[in-house]
């Protein structure tokens, strides 16, 4: 009964000041155009340096959690998601604003992205030290083979346009290379400019190719404003029991694939989110209504998204690996406080780490206050003209792809970026498959290589074939064939009848 | 009737990826570790392979200007022009400056004519940014050169 | 429109309250900070500023260059020092952290080295950067910097995993020795400290290491305690959370003298290979900078290292402590800077 005193321990002045404190500022950030948790966490660091620490991690976890969910908003309504992650939410959740349901559709954000915190957080605060030895089976071969998963959703995106699809992933995967290369040292693609010496910044691209792009996307269309319906805000933001049941299947399992992946250290929220969408497609009966406007897909990408929260933070404070960028911040407080990772903060420390949990859990009830009743103040973005819009949008993405490595070429960065991203969407080359490959590509790369040096020291087949990768080959196979199996029995069928 | 032979721009985005994939490959040639060097260059071979079929396909005719709507373009351009200035600027004054002169410039071209509008959210985005991250949570802002 | 202003104005308030809101209680969370700065006795302060340094120093900002994110210790030891050198130094001015991230530090360390030697920009100064600078011909060496003081060293470690067979590392490196280029060994870079080291260990010793690198310590030590990696080259400071679970085992420090943070672990010296590889790490400013700052500044961060307040702030975050004033800091690291450059021009790294 420890745990529920703790939990008590919550509700003092200070610790739900800084709760909201960082609650407030998560959704904020996260809603901006090129911020996000990142950005938040690592500003209010050395403000919480002399809070006492389990008001610090409280207020870090808060910005953490409503700062997944901020994106989810701007994705929705205006097109512009707030980082990397939230661009899968603009697959169905802007076409939903755009036939009226747009109030819907940030009901339908709000409440999965709900769920997938809290599943995260109950992960975190049940089976925590289990989970975290997943990690350590992970060498680069598992990694590489976990990775891949994500390169595969790629194929599964690109069925109807192959080929362009094939060629913006090629190009993404280029991006991705550009700069140092970890294994030799040896900087590559980096056309003499110092500021990509080390890597193309993620932030500035993706920024540039999803959000920038729709300033010159709404100017070129010369449209006076996002919604053009009169009554645009069609029916309410609150579920109805019946839509909540339909969504019930890919929330829940939208949760516990964000969860797992945010524990495997490479992954990071792109690949879970993908990995979700994918998943609720092909596992439903009618795939091609994703893409347009099914709520199925949206609920999916929200609940991954926010569930590796709490498992990015399981190997954080069961071991000390951080399972994505944001919670490595996370080991800096940790690690200013004076507490270090392991069984010892479940135990002696304790108090500081269910702390923080319960933080989380109550700052995912944010969300849900946040998107619920906010929602049809949000909405009205969507009314305001685009001459007042754009200008705004611009200001804020030159200040996120500055904000980022504070560096002024990351500005030009993003204006770039932001007019190829118009031209791939006219020219009707997917951008989706682009940005997949840029996140994923160095990592796949690397970790491939790694592998084969690995393999030079010892013997070959004790890399490659643990158990754990196989299982991951398998995983990887099933992926590629699923998006074809269709056509695939019907060319078994066509045989047979032949024969 | 005669029919107007338009422009594919389906050719636009086939160029486009050759350029890219080109200079990826003539860089590769200037890495001189052979690991490093190895998969950028099977991948721009590829590319480039992709891009050859693509050509191929959009001269049989199975990619037309069907789905294209390139129309705005030009306006597009005209913004993403401006918006180069102003990024030279925020380089120059700083970001709040050339913030506040932007954003009243970049809604007269886009069409806003009403004043009170331009001014109060001029006033208000500004206030807010310096609020919000210069004050509460005093972050780095883009300098400029002339002033600080 | 008058809606949309109002609202505006009102969260500005909003704002604003929140940010007294949050100052006011910074301070009230630190009771310990308050009371001691209420009553100083100042026994323990005894800054003097020297002749010749202006009557208005600091008279604006100081800048601190560090091209790197935010959350390392370093970072945070930084900015407790700082503010503790304003404090008791009645400064109104800040020293202000500046990050220029890109480039392996590059970026911010170039900028850094341009800049006007008046006492206004400071840069942090690590061995990395030497070995930078002599790799790619920079101009951030030792001998144009004037440096100020040294916050911490860290000494380079080499492990393996609890489970592990070697027990010592001559056992490690005979292995290698025995069977060159199969054990492997998991640095963070190849060019980098480590790296270097790695190439010093098997110079002294005829071994041969499979070296591989990872993206960071952590990925290093969590290949090698998962089994994925024989062993590892990196820095004591990284390994704590690890020990303390006991998935790793230290075998060799390369520090002159054995390390406070693992007593019992033997040098590489006195293992048999005259190797130092310490991880040192510094506050410079651009040669030129007038002595008596330099002097003033360095009596400064040496007063603040040793006050009790900062002390007691830091005492539970693991910083390898080695507090050295400006004249000590020179000549440790032009120290480095001979024995990289050795290196480098008999066996270059890249």
């Amino acid at each position: 009964m420890h745990i529920l005193e703790y939990f008590g321990q919550l509700f003092t002045l200070q610790n739900l000041m800084w709760l909201c404190i960082g609650a407030t500022v998560g959704v904020v950030l996260g809603a901006l155009p090129g911020m996000s948790a990142d950005t938040g966490i690592g500003i209010f660091l050395p403000l919480t340096f002399s809070l006492p620490p389990t008001t610090a991690l409280i207020c870090l976890g808060a910005i953490y959690v409503t700062g997944s969910y901020g994106g989810n908003i701007t994705a929705v309504l205006v097109n512009t998601p707030g980082t990397s992650d939230s661009l899968f939410m603009t697959l169905d959740g802007y076409p939903m604003t755009l036939k009226g349901e747009g109030l819907k559709a940030i009901g339908v954000t709000t409440i999965s992205a709900f769920v997938g915190g809290i599943v995260g957080c109950l992960a975190l605060l049940f089976i925590a030290p289990m989970l975290a030895k997943i990690a350590f089976f992970f060498g680069s071969w598992e990694l590489f083979l976990t990775v891949m998963m994500g390169i595969i959703i790629i194929i599964g995106l690109v069925k109807e346009r192959a080929l362009k699809g094939l060629m913006s992933a090629a190009l993404g995967f280029l991006c991705s290379l550009v700069g140092l290369d970890g294994l030799t040292g040896v900087t590559r693609f980096s056309f003499g400019i110092s500021a990509i010496y080390d890597e193309l910044p993620l932030l500035p691209v993706v920024l540039g190719m999803f959000a920038f792009s729709q300033v010159f996307v709404l100017i070129a269309e010369n449209r006076k404003s996002i919604v053009i319906e009169e009554e645009s805000m069609k029916g309410s933001v609150w579920l109805s029991l019946k839509e909540l049941k339909n969504l019930a299947l890919e929330t829940i399992r939208g949760s516990v694939i964000g969860t797992l992946i945010g524990i495997v250290p490479a992954a990071g929220t792109t690949v879970a989110a993908g990995l979700s969408y994918n998943l609720a497609r092909n596992s439903d009966e009618d795939p091609d209504s994703f893409g347009k406007g099914n709520p199925k897909g949206l609920a999916s990408v929200s609940a991954a998204n926010n569930g590796v929260v709490g498992g990015s933070l399981v190997p954080l404070l069961t071991l000390g690996i951080p399972g994505n960028g944001t919670s490595a911040l996370f080991l800096a407080a940790l690690m200013i406080h004076g507490l270090a990772p392991g069984t010892q903060l479940f135990t002696t420390n304790g108090k500081y780490v269910y702390g923080l949990i319960f933080g989380l859990i109550l700052a995912n009830v944010f969300i849900l206050l946040f998107g619920m009743f906010g929602a049809r103040f949000y909405a009205k973005i969507t009314k305001v003209p685009t001459s007042v819009l754009i200008p705004i949008i611009t200001v804020l993405c030159i200040l996120g792809a500055f904000s980022f490595r504070c560096l002024g070429f990351d500005m030009i960065l993003v204006l770039f970026f932001g007019i190829v991203g118009y031209f791939m969407d006219r020219l009707g080359i997917p951008l989706a498959p682009f940005v997949l490959a840029f996140v994923l590509g160095k990592s796949a790369e690397l970790n491939f290589r790694r592998a084969i040096m690995l393999m030079a020291g010892g013997s070959a087949t004790s890399v490659i074939f643990t158990p754990l990768s196989i299982l991951l080959i398998v995983i990887d196979v099933a992926m590629l064939i699923w998006p074809f199996w269709g056509s695939i029995k019907k060319l078994f069928k066509k045989k047979g009848a032949q024969a | 009737m005669k029919k107007e032979k338009r422009f594919n721009f389906n050719l636009i985005g086939c160029f486009f990826i050759y350029l890219m994939s080109g200079a990826f490959l003539v860089s590769c040639f200037s890495i001189e570790d052979i690991d490093s060097r190895t998969f950028p260059m099977i991948l721009c071979i590829l590319c480039m392979l992709l891009a050859t079929i693509f050509l191929v396909q959009i001269l049989k005719g199975k990619y037309t200007n069907a789905d294209i709507n390139m129309s705005g373009t030009a306006k597009a351009l005209l913004m993403a022009g401006i918006i180069l200035l102003y990024i030279v600027a925020i380089n120059l004054v700083g970001y709040y400056i050339a913030s506040i002169v932007f954003m009243p410039l970049a809604m007269l071209i886009l069409g806003q004519r009403n004043w009170k509008i331009i001014v109060g959210v001029d006033v208000g985005v500004i206030l807010f940014l310096y609020l919000f991250f210069g004050l509460l949570l005093s972050m780095q802002m883009p300098e400029g050169i002339l002033f600080h | 429109m008058k809606k949309f202003a109002a609202m505006l104005l009102a969260a500005a308030m909003v704002f604003s309250l929140a940010a007294c809101g949050a100052a006011e209680t910074t301070t009230e969370a630190t009771p310990s900070a308050a009371a001691s700065t209420e009553g100083t006795t100042d026994s323990t302060w005894n800054v003097t500023r020297p002749e010749g340094l202006p009557a208005d120093f600091p008279s604006k900002e100081i800048t601190y260059i560090y091209p790197f994110g935010v959350g390392s210790m370093q970072d945070v030891y930084f900015r407790i020092l700082a503010e503790k050198i304003k404090e008791k130094e009645g400064w109104s001015k800040s020293i202000v952290v500046k990050q220029e991230e890109g480039a392996s530090g590059d970026i911010g360390w170039s900028k850094f080295i341009k800049s006007d030697p008046d006492g206004y920009t400071l840069g942090f100064a690590p061995t990395a950067q030497q070995i930078t600078a002599i790799a790619f011909g920079k101009d951030y060496t030792a001998e144009n910097m004037s440096y100020i003081f040294n916050m911490m060293s860290d000494p380079g470690a080499v492990g393996v995993s609890s489970k592990s067979e070697y027990a010592t590392m001559q056992d490690l490196i005979n292995a290698a020795k025995d069977a060159p280029g199969t054990i492997t060994m998991g640095v963070t870079s190849v060019t980098g400290s480590e790296g270097l080291a790695v190439i010093q260990l098997e110079n002294a010793s005829g071994a041969k290491f499979n070296v591989v690198p990872y993206n960071s310590e952590t990925e290093v030590l969590t290949a090698v305690a998962g089994g994925h990696c024989d062993a590892y080259c990196l820095n004591i400071g990284d390994l704590t959370t690890f020990l303390d679970e006991g998935s790793i085992t230290v075998l060799a420090v390369g520090s002159e003298e054995r390390s406070d943070l693992s007593p019992e672990t033997p040098t590489y010296k006195e293992c048999g290979y005259d190797v130092i590889q310490v991880n040192s790490r510094a506050i410079a400013a651009p040669a030129g900078t007038d002595p008596a700052i330099v002097q003033y500044l360095s009596d400064c961060f040496m007063a603040a290292a040793a006050d009790p307040d900062v002390v007691e702030q830091c005492k539970d975050i693991p910083i390898p402590y080695d507090t050295k004033n400006s004249t000590d800091t020179s000549a440790m690291f032009k120290g480095y800077y001979e024995t990289y450059k050795a290196l480098w021009d008999t066996e270059p790294w890249a």
